[in-house]
């Protein structure tokens, strides 16, 4: 779809970059926005470190939205972003009381709130995965970043990394998959 | 499709751990996986690469916009475990552990307080201000050589590692500057003090700078005891002033400081038996000039059982290798290089009796003016992730620790530094 030649919405504007892969615009929605998260943070019993946590995990996440066309632009990118903010420190604050009381609680597994503590204990699977991810190369790494991640169609990841066609990038995707798995093991 | 084994088809498999399916079209593939474990263990493994694929996007699309914004990430990784190890130490003991101490080590949460936090800081700080300064001038006048204890360790522990590092850089010879007033203090590897009392030295023989401090205390106590009579009154107790009201001589100022310094560090000496963490030494001290070769103990911790499983499982073996204390002043937050190499580069002798060892990490370490320099040679290679976010602690006298993300390598350097570098 073509952009719009004019933009009355300077949002909408950065959402188009951001569609287009433009990641300049992250930056640009962090320093518009830091100064109100800032804000609220200290004002909740956080630091300046937590807060700068927080908007770079608003930012991705609003980054995911918006690159797997999950994004509605209903409302402010920057309320979009407080209301992620809010919801991702209350989480961490919750834990945090729960950390101090002693308390177990399952669901600290299935919070994707991620404090520098808790960013370190996310399973360690998931970090197997990453640390066999940059051990296979290119341009496997880049190809299930692109699938798993990006959620990009196979026809554009063909596209994307010059292979011929969209079968090719499939049958690449296997050979990837198959190699991830192999590093995998010897990662665990 | 419900008696079929769909797992087996990878595009589906992907399509379905995505969330790409129509309602209709998952529900069936989701009946299949109630009488399969065969399918539901493919479908748990593509879960799990698709969710470690997915955070390390999430991770360097993170980096890249940290590199856009000029945040240092190394320093904020560093940041991050430092934190965490010395939260962990900080912690009370897992309840497995000892239940009664953990709840005995709680501490009680109070709700955030909106508007106000920085009286109760302003406040917080004026006190120690004054308290501080109460201290000083008591020290200064009592006695005229200025020692800090174990001050050093202290602030060590208590400043992020990022600002350690340039007070570790001022290893070993520690010096503790305050406003032109300069405190020597020396240390053994054994972690004995060897600073000279300057009780004991000729008042002709007295550094310039410490000759200045008489000056200097006397311009305070006139200032102090103008602006807050009350602490002058208490600063007019101390021993010097006490002595310049009855006209000493020299000669007697000498003698009954002397005694006062003996019966001082007999005071401090049995003070630091009963409840304080002892100096730890410096370490690497013992450590070869080219290296001492040495098998690190690696302990693994579980990551993947909840935020506080990890937290109390690292305080736990911390604690372990920490002789005397638990908490996390006891440890020291080193200054540290970390760097690895495949085993297969390490000499032959080492890596036989490398193979000896179960579940170790074959390490040279170095000791240059102000940092520790280790080689890891592991059997696998750790990601450079991890290597960026290690931390070093000083955990005894001659034990050092290297904090990685799931697992803590232990070295003890005291039975193995003096084995001969191949």
């Amino acid at each position: 779809m073509a952009s719009p030649l004019l933009y009355f919405d300077r949002d909408a504007r950065l959402l188009d970059r951001l569609r287009k892969g433009d990641e300049e615009v992250l930056a640009e929605f962090y320093g518009e926005n830091r100064a109100v998260i800032t804000a609220y943070v200290l004002r909740n019993s956080g630091s300046q470190e937590d807060a700068d946590d927080m908007l770079q995990e608003a930012v991705v996440i609003l980054w995911e939205r918006v690159r797997s066309g999950r994004y509605e632009h209903t409302a402010k990118t920057s309320t979009f972003l407080y209301a992620i903010v809010k919801n991702l420190w209350s989480r961490r604050l919750a834990r945090k009381r729960r950390e101090l009381t002693g308390d177990t609680d399952p669901d600290d597994l299935a919070d994707p709130g991620g404090s520098p503590l808790e960013s370190l204990m996310e399973t360690e699977q998931a970090g197997e995965v990453q640390q066999a991810l940059s051990r296979i190369g290119e341009p496997c790494r880049t190809l299930l970043l692109l699938f798993y991640w990006e959620e990009r169609s196979m026809e554009e990841i063909a596209t994307r990394l010059g292979f011929a066609n969209a079968d090719t990038a499939k049958a690449k995707k296997y050979q990837c998959k198959k190699a991830l798995e192999r590093a995998l093991k010897e990662v665990a | 499709m419900q008696n079929e084994h769909w797992t087996l088809d990878e595009e589906l498999l992907a399509e379905y751990v995505l969330g790409r399916l129509s309602d209709s079209r998952r529900e069936a593939c989701a009946s299949h996986l109630a009488s399969c474990a065969e399918c539901r263990r493919r479908l748990e493994d593509e879960q799990l690469l698709a969710a470690g694929v997915q955070r390390a996007g999430r991770e360097e699309l993170k980096a890249r916009l940290r590199e856009r914004l000029g945040i240092d990430e190394h320093q904020r990784q560093g940041a991050v475990l430092g934190k965490v190890a010395e939260e962990a130490m900080a912690a009370p003991y897992s309840r497995s552990a000892s239940r009664k101490e953990a709840d005995e080590s709680r501490v009680p949460v109070t709700p955030p307080r909106r508007g106000r936090g920085w009286i109760y800081a302003a406040a917080t700080a004026a006190c120690v201000v004054i308290v501080t300064g109460i201290g000083i001038l008591n020290r200064w006048w009592s006695r005229d050589a200025l020692e800090t204890v174990s001050s050093e360790q202290k602030i060590a522990v208590a400043t992020p590692p990022a600002a350690q590092a340039d007070k570790s850089s001022r290893e070993p010879s520690v010096a503790h500057k305050e406003e032109g007033v300069v405190a020597y203090r020396e240390e053994g590897v054994d972690g004995s003090r060897k600073a000279t009392p300057s009780s004991t030295r000729d008042q002709a023989t007295m550094p310039a700078a410490e000759t200045a401090i008489s000056k200097k205390e006397a311009e305070r106590y006139d200032v102090l005891k103008q602006e807050a009579p009350q602490l002058a009154d208490e600063v007019a107790t101390s021993a010097d002033v006490r002595a310049k009201a009855t006209n000493e001589t020299d000669a007697e100022m000498r003698a009954r400081k002397a005694a006062e310094a003996d019966a001082d560090a007999r005071a401090e000496g049995r003070s630091r038996r009963k409840d304080a963490t002892p100096p730890l030494p410096t370490v690497g001290a013992a450590l070869a000039e080219k290296g001492t070769w040495l098998e690190g103990e690696t302990t693994y911790i579980r990551m993947d059982a909840g935020a506080n499983t990890a937290r109390n499982e690292t305080g736990n073996v911390l604690r372990a290798a920490t002789e005397q204390a638990r908490s996390a002043q006891a440890m020291r937050h080193l200054n540290a290089t970390i760097e690895q190499r495949p085993l297969a580069e390490a000499p032959a002798l080492r890596q036989q009796q490398r193979r000896q060892q179960a579940q170790s990490v074959l390490t040279n370490i170095q000791q240059t003016d102000s940092t520790l320099r280790l080689t890891l040679y592991p059997d696998s290679q750790l990601s450079e992730r991890d290597l960026r976010q290690a931390q070093v602690y000083q955990v005894a006298a001659d034990t050092i620790v290297v904090v990685l993300p799931g697992q803590m390598i232990r070295y003890r350097m005291g039975s193995q530094a003096a084995m001969p570098v191949k």
